[in-house]
């Protein structure tokens, strides 16, 4: 059904592509949804996705940034990044293609279902083939090619694919340790991800994390309390709160148990919702493709390092989720309004991507009213924003109307987040002075 | 796929067409049989609204005029019940109407049992439903019938899945034993269940629900029950299947109106999802069987694309259940052996109903299988692609989910416990999705022909041709009995037929199967020229008759005498072995939970449950035979002294220093020359990294007075992960040398661990392996050694048994070792080997052996030409080992394991293989990077079945063990004289549950004795006879010499206590 989803969509695009010339940004623009559509079909986890999207459009970066003026390359701004091919002096270069055939290298090694990718790439060649000269063509082709194979290696040198080798995560026993949670008490989620190399970041700890309440199990602790406000939330949720706890679900893998029938189904990511602003954002000022490589770039890089540091300390932690304390001390037949995802609780990974995203799409757009019609594809009505801000501070509060984090979980993410927003700003600086 | 699927069933189908089949589907113009069940499907009743929408529904069959001809009773899931009259000649009338046998509202309707409820010795008809009270119809005594439901205790309103008619009491009339289902499921949060209900008949059709005083308490979602006298004792007892985590019950009848479950000793695994039912003597020994069904495709396609790969290691799932049919023998002495998969029954997919019948009129009961949903529910890449969508949206999500319809299937029974896969001579393979089911002389011809409730598609009517008008050749009985007034049809009875030596027992039972009632007679295949010499019937209320002068080829008509013997349980005869409290040794194995799968996610096994080792000797030089028991990890190795009256009492012997290490084997033995005996340990197991000290092997000297005291570095060959040791004088020098068994390095599968020639050279160990024996250091993943003179040259020749290999011979000729397996005919019967004894087993002169294998009862048991081969290499290139093992099914080399399990440890994968289905066709060369699988490592395994092999003169010839010896590995062997015949009797035992996430465990195993003919033939002989049963993870056995009375046999047992049982004194 979904792969039906995506082939119409290509044919709606080869067509509306024919019509005229082709906009770069608006090939980028569909490069971030079927990017975003092929995590969903793929189900990869929040970290591993954010890792897609911050690679990919680096290689879109780097294969086009030379196509507007004033625009510098991110050699020596990330880590590990020490090199990266550049066109050859005097030729001429069409760089959408090169910004294609960079994706399409960079995504074929990212992704599992690539040929998603290959026939997007497919449509945009054949109408970029028809405006640009044979030799500009195969020129920049290549080019974007070298560059997605460079962008790849780089990725390569993070470290990830070690991290998919590991053994099972042994996690640790103790009274205020996380444990599988209902209904599926799934293996705990990507656990060596915060073994992975940061991006901008010294490394996954370069900011500390707020800790979370002392555990205890005593009636009347703070820690104790922390869940009753967690259950009697939950109980009293209004309308509005409960809209906002599954407009901000953004579980990407949410399992259905009738019986026999047990079904997995798709949601965008949190950082695939954050990405989806991004592009409506994008859309809506009608930025141009440099532009818009680099505000995909930035906000990718904060989702990257934000989930691969929150992670880092998730499972340094090792904190008890809320239904697994409830059901055990207070109330054993709660259940949570949303399914917990399978990681421990501190601190909320929502909280911390949506704060460093928020921090560096602020920082790209000042404080801008917005729609975000992101899940009206998943049945939930568009909500509107003040600012960016605004809107992370409820994508944060939301964990804990969803039942799956306690308050301080949600504030120390945010707050982390925030710190790792405002890195990614200072320390990428793509504007030439 | 659905099209390829009925393409290859018509092709089947076309293929057999030329055979006469021994079924026959009449025409429902012929019939007058036009009854089908469409589920009709709507967004308010589809599988997400009511996870049972799909069941369908039952047939039950039943005189219902007494004309002498069986009518037959559908129940539909929306549009109530339908009456047919037998109007003989397979033709049949719908009298619905007129019979008032029917219920005009559209609820849902399940189970139907057909018996004389009421006790007028007419047969009544009680209808289970879902959500709605259950109907009773009584029979106005002319086949019309009155709905008496109101009032009734049987007009409950559970979840009812069937009812079933017994007198469970033996007061003469037929109580009532109904299966519910739970609540709709909520997995992982509270999971409500409605327990079953037992009603107890007190006369005129008034019922009492006895379930809490009787004890029954289950809470599981029942999908059947079968009855039948499990133990022998003249009561019956009620087997329940239970759907998903809960445990299928064994209720068995006290006799005094309560209930117990014995499940939990009864059965060591069972079926996961388990749906029909039914109890039948499959294995013609006189103890009934049970047979349950699951849902294990029999394809690969199926099992890959509608199972994914099972990984059933979590909190819910309980490793005693998995996903395939379950063929329960009954051994006996309470305890049953699931032998599914060497039956040859384990998979018919989507299974509803089963039905025993001697279908072939051969004495021995086949099985016939019902199958198929109205939607695959299973289906993988539907189940990992719906989008999510707001509540409202997803009311119709069912409508995308794929439809497949199944060939049923028919099972001849061979003989023994194997069955034969007859569907499509069998004439049942047209595609259909088939529910209820029942079977049923319609023709009064003398053969069992089937009724069968398909959803979507006309009822089916199978004919049975077995036997044929004007032709007499085949020989039946049948019998049909006339029990008291108030349960006339005798439900319950126990038939034993005595003809030409053969002796054939069946019970009458109405309600069994799945949702339905069969017929109550009792058919019989007899061969050409036997007669039938006498049959005995112990009737329900507990008496017992004798009948002889019966005519083949007819219905006899047996009525209960008025005055007949109570029937009592047969005496018991004194068993060979006695078995002593486990007590009688203070300890407990206490193996630490560690999950392999969770380190190496591919490995076919684990390798963190070996132990405990177990050896025998005077300690403490007081003249009395000791015990030294090894520990696994955190549990120190101990010492046992022997003590007056078969006591055994712990003892601080000096050697708890170590408790970290997985000590598997452990021997005694004087390695100093000062005549006490010094102890040699062995650690192993999995649970380190390559050379940790917890894996260094341990030399303690004895002081004489049973106290050890460690000597440092005294086994130098190296921190290995070791499997066994074992002693001898090789080179004749005077002293013990040894040889160490490598097993595997830890986390690093398939890689070896160094095997180890120590020479005894004055009291101190050296490591000559590859001075004295090149080569014997990687001889393979070992398991087990034994020293053995097989060339009767007066010195001691070693063998080594292990995994992925060949039993190795090597040779000593003067103290230097040579490997001549291929010479001694040991070349091809690469298995998984566990075990190995040396033992003149033919009374010729020279030295067998006796080897332990994992059976035959596995899933993946390879064929003759179609070895397991696992290849190993990083074929993903990310730093992690890849052992993938593969096996040939369907005509094609592929994993054993799923998509699922493979992508999880090699995620790149996922890029080629996008979908189940795109996996359900891939071959193993699809799976490997194209130039990989030369180059990989390739570890083969050929011969699963446990074996002798005789000694022919300097070469051995293998013959397998009886089937009883092949339904669970063979961990441990002992020979002994048991009869005092003069030879040596064999005893085994195994059992592992250390199998990958898709066959969980081996464990069917009771432990077996088999008697010596004195020329090498072997006969299992049953628990009540040999007194032996040793269930459980049993690792070793030793003959422990007790003073002053006959010695003992100690089965060490992993997880447990020591099993113990007294030996009868040697000749």
């Amino acid at each position: 059904m979904k792969r039906l989803l995506f082939l119409l969509l290509v044919v709606a695009y080869s067509q509306a592509i024919l019509a005229q010339t082709l906009d770069g940004a608006q090939i980028i623009h569909q490069w971030n949804r079927c990017v975003i559509g092929v995590i969903m079909e793929d189900g990869f986890g929040p970290p591993i996705a954010a890792r897609i999207h911050a690679y990919s459009n680096l290689a879109g970066y780097q294969a086009s940034f030379y196509s507007e003026p004033g625009y510098a390359s991110m050699v020596g701004m990330l880590n590990g990044f020490t090199s990266c091919p550049v066109p050859k002096p005097n030729l001429v270069y069409d760089y959408r293609v090169a910004a294609v055939a960079s994706l399409q290298v960079a995504c074929s090694k990212l992704l599992y279902r690539v040929s998603i990718s290959d026939s997007l790439a497919a449509v945009h060649f054949v109408a970029l083939s028809n405006e640009v000269p044979a030799d500009v063509f195969a020129r920049s082709k290549e080019f974007g090619t070298d560059i997605g194979n460079a962008i790849i290696a780089y990725a390569k040198g993070d470290g990830y694919a070690r991290t998919q080798g590991l053994p099972d995560y042994e996690w640790p026993r103790c009274d205020s340790c996380w444990v599988p949670t209902p209904p599926n008490y799934a293996k705990p989620l990507s656990p060596y991800c915060g073994r992975v190399r940061t991006i901008v970041l010294t490394g996954p700890n370069e900011f500390p994390v707020p800790p979370s309440i002392p555990f205890s199990v005593k009636k009347g602790s703070p820690f104790y309390n922390a869940a009753l406000e967690v259950i009697s939330t939950n109980k009293s949720l209004t309308d509005e709160q409960r809209q906002i706890a599954n407009f901000w679900n953004d579980n990407p893998v949410l399992t259905n148990y009738h019986g026999h029938f047990i079904f997995n189904s798709r949601q965008i990511s949190p950082g695939g919702h954050w990405m989806n602003i991004a592009e409506r954002v994008l859309r809506d000022k009608n930025a141009s493709m440099v532009r818009s490589l680099e505000v995909y770039s930035m906000t990718a890089f904060s989702l990257f390092d934000g989930f691969t540091a929150c992670w880092a300390e998730k499972y340094r932690g090792n904190l008890i989720r809320p239904v697994t304390y409830i059901n055990s001390y207070i109330d054993k037949s709660w259940e949570p309004l949303l399914q917990t995802p399978p990681f421990p609780e501190h601190a909320s990974g929502h909280s911390t991507i949506t704060g460093a995203a928020s921090e560096v799409l602020t920082h790209l757009f000042g404080n801008m009213e917005f729609v975000d019609s992101t899940e009206v594809p998943f049945g939930w009505a568009p909500r509107s924003f003040a600012n960016f801000r605004e809107a992370a501070a409820e994508a944060s509060v939301s964990r804990m109307y969803g039942g799956i984090h306690y308050r301080r979980g949600c504030e120390a993410g945010s707050e982390h987040g925030m710190m790792i927003g405002k890195a990614v700003i200072d320390r990428v600086r793509v504007h030439k002075p | 796929m659905t099209v390829l699927l009925v393409v290859a069933c018509i092709t089947l189908y076309a293929s057999v067409g030329l055979h006469a089949q021994m079924f026959e589907r009449i025409d429902p113009m012929r019939s007058g049989i036009a009854f089908r069940n469409d589920i009709v499907e709507s967004n308010s009743y589809n599988v997400l609204t009511d996870f049972y929408a799909y069941n369908g529904g039952g047939v039950g069959v039943g005189d219902l005029d007494s004309d002498g001809l069986l009518d037959v009773v559908f129940t539909s899931t929306s549009s109530g019940i339908t009456h047919y009259r037998n109007k003989g000649g397979m033709r049949f009338e719908d009298v619905s109407s007129k019979s008032g046998l029917q219920i005009l509202d559209s609820k849902i309707n399940t189970g139907i049992l057909i018996a004389d409820l009421t006790g007028d010795s007419y047969a009544d008809v009680y209808i289970c439903r879902r959500y709605e009270p259950n109907r009773l119809f009584v029979n106005n005594g002319n086949g019309t019938f009155a709905d008496r439901s109101i009032g009734s205790a049987l007009s409950v309103a559970v979840f009812s899945t069937s009812a079933y008619a017994f007198d469970y009491d033996r007061d003469g009339d037929l109580d009532v034993f109904l299966v519910n289902s739970g609540e709709p499921r909520r997995q992982g949060y509270l999971n409500p269940g409605v327990s079953d209900r037992l009603f107890r008949n007190d006369g005129n059709g008034v019922f009492a629900d006895v379930t809490a005083s009787a004890g029954i308490l289950d809470k599981g979602y029942g999908l059947s029950a079968s009855i039948g006298d499990l133990n022998n004792d003249g009561w019956l007892d009620v087997f329940v299947t239970n759907d998903f985590e809960e445990r299928d019950k064994v209720w068995m009848n006290s006799g005094d109106g309560t209930f117990g479950d014995s499940s939990a000793n009864a059965m060591a695994n069972m079926s996961w999802a388990s749906m029909g039912s039914d109890i039948a003597d499959l294995d013609g020994d006189g103890l009934v069987d049970v047979i349950t069904l699951d849902m294990l495709p029999r394809e690969n396609y199926r099992r890959q694309t509608q199972l994914g790969g099972m990984s059933i290691y979590g909190p819910f799932f309980d490793s005693t259940q998995r996903v395939h049919n379950a063929l329960h023998l009954n051994r006996g002495n309470g305890r049953f052996s699931n032998v599914c998969y060497m039956a040859g029954v384990a998979a018919t997919d989507w299974s509803w109903c089963v039905l025993a019948g001697d279908f072939d009129l051969d004495g021995r009961q086949d099985l016939f299988i019902t199958n198929g949903t109205k939607r695959d529910l299973g289906d993988q890449d539907y189940a990992n692609n719906l989008f999510a969508k707001s509540d409202a949206a997803q009311t119709d999500a069912y409508k995308q989910m794929p439809k497949s319809k199944l060939s049923n299937f028919l099972f001849r029974n061979v003989g023994g416990f194997r069955f034969s896969d007859v569907t499509a001579v069998g004439g049942v393979s047209d595609p259909e999705v088939s529910n209820g089911a029942a079977m049923a002389d319609l023709d009064n011809d003398g053969d069992v022909d089937l009724i069968v409730n398909n959803t979507d598609t006309t009822a089916t009517v199978f004919m049975n041709r077995t036997i044929q008008p004007f032709d007499h050749s085949a020989n039946w009985i049948g019998v049909s009995l006339r029990g008291g007034s108030a349960n006339y049809t005798a439900i319950g009875a126990r038939v034993t037929v005595y003809s030409g030596g053969a002796t054939i027992v069946r019970e009458v039972m109405a309600a069994r199967g799945f949702l339905s009632t069969s017929d109550t007679r009792i058919h019989i295949g007899l061969s050409k020229q036997d007669v039938v010499d006498s049959i005995v019937v112990r009737w329900p209320t507990g008496t017992v008759s004798k009948h002889t002068k019966l005519i083949a080829k007819s219905y006899t008509t047996i009525t209960m005498p008025s005055d007949s013997p109570t029937w009592l349980p047969p005496a018991k005869k004194p068993t060979i072995m006695g078995k002593l409290r486990e007590a009688t040794i203070p300890f407990r194995h206490q193996e630490n939970s560690y999950d392999d799968f969770k380190r190496e996610r591919l490995l076919p096994y684990r390798f963190s449950k070996d132990g405990p080792g177990l050896a025998v000797g005077d300690i403490n030089g007081d003249g009395f035979a000791d015990v030294i028991v090894t520990g696994p990890k955190y549990q120190a190795t101990q010492c046992f002294l022997q003590r007056p009256n078969e006591k055994f009492e712990a003892f601080a012997c000096g050697i708890d220093d170590v408790v970290e290490a997985e000590d598997v084997d452990v021997a005694l033995v004087d390695i100093d020359g000062d005549k006490d005996l010094d102890l040699v340990v062995i650690s192993g197991g999995s649970e380190f990294d390559e050379d940790d000290p917890e894996l260094e092997d341990r030399l303690y000297r004895n002081d004489g007075k049973g106290q050890f005291k460690r000597v440092v570095g005294g086994l130098p060959g190296g921190n290995i992960s070791g499997s066994c040791v074992e002693v001898n004088d090789y080179d004749l020098d005077g002293d013990a040398d040894l040889f160490i068994g490598g097993r595997i390095t830890p986390g690093k599968f398939p890689h070896l661990a160094r095997s180890i020639l120590y020479r005894n050279d004055k009291g101190k160990f050296k490591d000559v392996t590859d001075e004295m024996a090149p080569g014997l250091s990687l001889v393979g993943m070992t398991t087990r050694a034994i020293w053995a003179d097989i060339d009767g040259d007066k010195d001691a020749d070693l063998i080594v048994v292990g995994e992925w290999m060949t039993p190795r011979i090597w040779i000593n000729t003067k103290g230097r070792f040579k490997d001549a397996s291929d010479e001694w005919g040991m070349s091809d019967h690469e298995g998984w080997w566990s075990a190995v004894h040396a033992v003149d087993i033919d009374n010729d002169g020279d030295l067998d052996l006796i080897a332990g294998n994992v059976g035959l009862n596995c899933r993946f048991a390879p064929e003759p030409g179609k070895p397991l081969i696992c290849y190993v290499d990083d074929f993903d290139d990310n730093g992690s080992i890849d052992p993938i093992v593969t096996y040939v099914v369907d005509g094609k080399r592929v994993p054993t394991r799923g998509r699922q399990t493979l992508m999880q440890h090699m995620p790149a994968l996922t890029r080629k293989f996008n979908t189940y289905a795109q996996f359900a066709v891939a071959g193993i060369d699809d799976i490997i990077p194209s130039g990989r699988k030369d180059s990989a490592r390739a570890l083969v395994a050929r011969e699963f079945a446990s074996c002798v092999f005789i000694n022919q003169k300097g070469r051995f010839t293998a013959q397998s063990l009886p089937d009883l010896a092949q339904i669970s590995p063979i961990t441990a062997i002992i020979t002994r004289d048991l009869d005092a015949d003069g030879d040596m009797d064999v005893v085994v035992a195994g059992n592992t549950k250390t199998a990958d996430g898709d066959n969980i465990a081996y464990d069917a195993g009771i432990g077996l004795v088999l008697i010596n003919d004195g020329r090498g033939s072997l006969t299992p002989l049953g628990p009540q006879e040999s007194g032996f049963t040793a269930p459980y993870e049993v690792r070793q056995m030793a003959i422990l010499p007790i003073a002053g009375a006959s010695d003992i046999l100690c089965v060490a047992v992993n997880g447990r206590a020591p099993r113990l049982f007294h030996l009868p004194p040697e000749k």
